[in-house]
């Protein structure tokens, strides 16, 4: 399966992607995008079957993003992974399409149970 | 009006989580900052809401290093300075992430930055935590805008 890790940080994309490891997910095929403009990009010719977002980010965030894909009706499984996790932003979340939104700090064991209705 | 509910032990407990969950070995409680004489550089997020204030997560040029390498696992030789910029920008993000949740009503987070310490500064500062990984200072404030 393929899953697109969205974020503005190389840092971040990197825990993100030893999290996925650590999680029990090693037979992922990962692709990366820095920003929400460039993600709607890599969605188009990858065709991911998953997309992990952060949501505050340049160029275009990770809300805006979600409703892009939404209003040209990519349907793709999309989640959030994200420092900000107040209620407001999980019911934006929600009312866009998100599966599930991850707070940073986070542990494999959260990552394992938001992904597994999607990658098992 | 807002306000941010966040007592200090609570804020410790929040800075302890991001340390435990990123860094290793674990930071250690310190009762001051170390290394004065060398340069501090401070990666900081500002919320804006009805509580108006920076997140600021500072240590030494070194530490900066020291820390890009163990997140990104690579080696110091091998960074680049906007590794370290990522680096400790995006610790700045996640604790004031965690901030910015105790903040009551609409707030939003700005992205981060990272600058040389003193000019974080013209801010009083209403939490800090100070910690010591490895040989590096750490200290985490929260300060509101004056």
């Amino acid at each position: 399966m393929k899953v697109l890790i969205v974020d503005d940080s190389r840092v971040m994309r990197q825990i993100v992607t030893r999290t996925l490891r650590q999680a029990g997910y090693t037979e992922l095929d990962l692709v990366e995008a820095s920003n929400g403009l460039e993600a709607y990009d890599v969605v188009q010719k990858e065709s991911p079957d998953l997309v992990l977002c952060d949501w505050n980010m340049p160029e275009m965030n990770g809300y805006d993003l979600l409703k892009s894909l939404r209003g040209r009706g990519h349907e793709v499984p999309f989640g959030f992974v994200t420092s900000e996790s107040t209620h407001e932003m999980r019911d934006k979340a929600t009312s866009a399409g998100a599966l599930f939104l991850v707070a940073k700090p986070f542990t494999p064991e959260d990552f394992k149970e938001a992904l597994s209705p999607v990658l098992g | 009006m807002s306000v941010l509910a966040l007592a200090p032990e609570e804020f410790k407990s929040l800075v302890d989580e991001v340390w435990a969950s990123l860094l290793v070995p674990v930071p250690v409680d310190a009762d001051r900052v170390n290394g004065e004489a060398a340069t501090f550089v401070a990666g900081f997020v500002e919320i804006q809401g009805g509580w108006v204030g920076r997140v600021s997560v500072e240590t030494t040029d070194r530490g900066a290093v020291a820390i890009a390498s163990q997140m990104l696992m690579v080696p110091s030789e091998e960074l680049t300075q906007a590794d370290l910029v990522d680096a400790v920008g995006e610790l700045a993000n996640i604790v004031g992430g965690s901030v910015k949740s105790c903040v009551e009503g609409h707030s939003t987070l700005s992205l981060p930055a990272v600058v040389p310490v003193d000019e974080v500064g013209g801010h009083e500062a209403q939490l800090e935590v100070v910690s010591q990984w490895q040989e590096h200072p750490l200290r985490v404030r929260v300060l509101a805008v004056a």
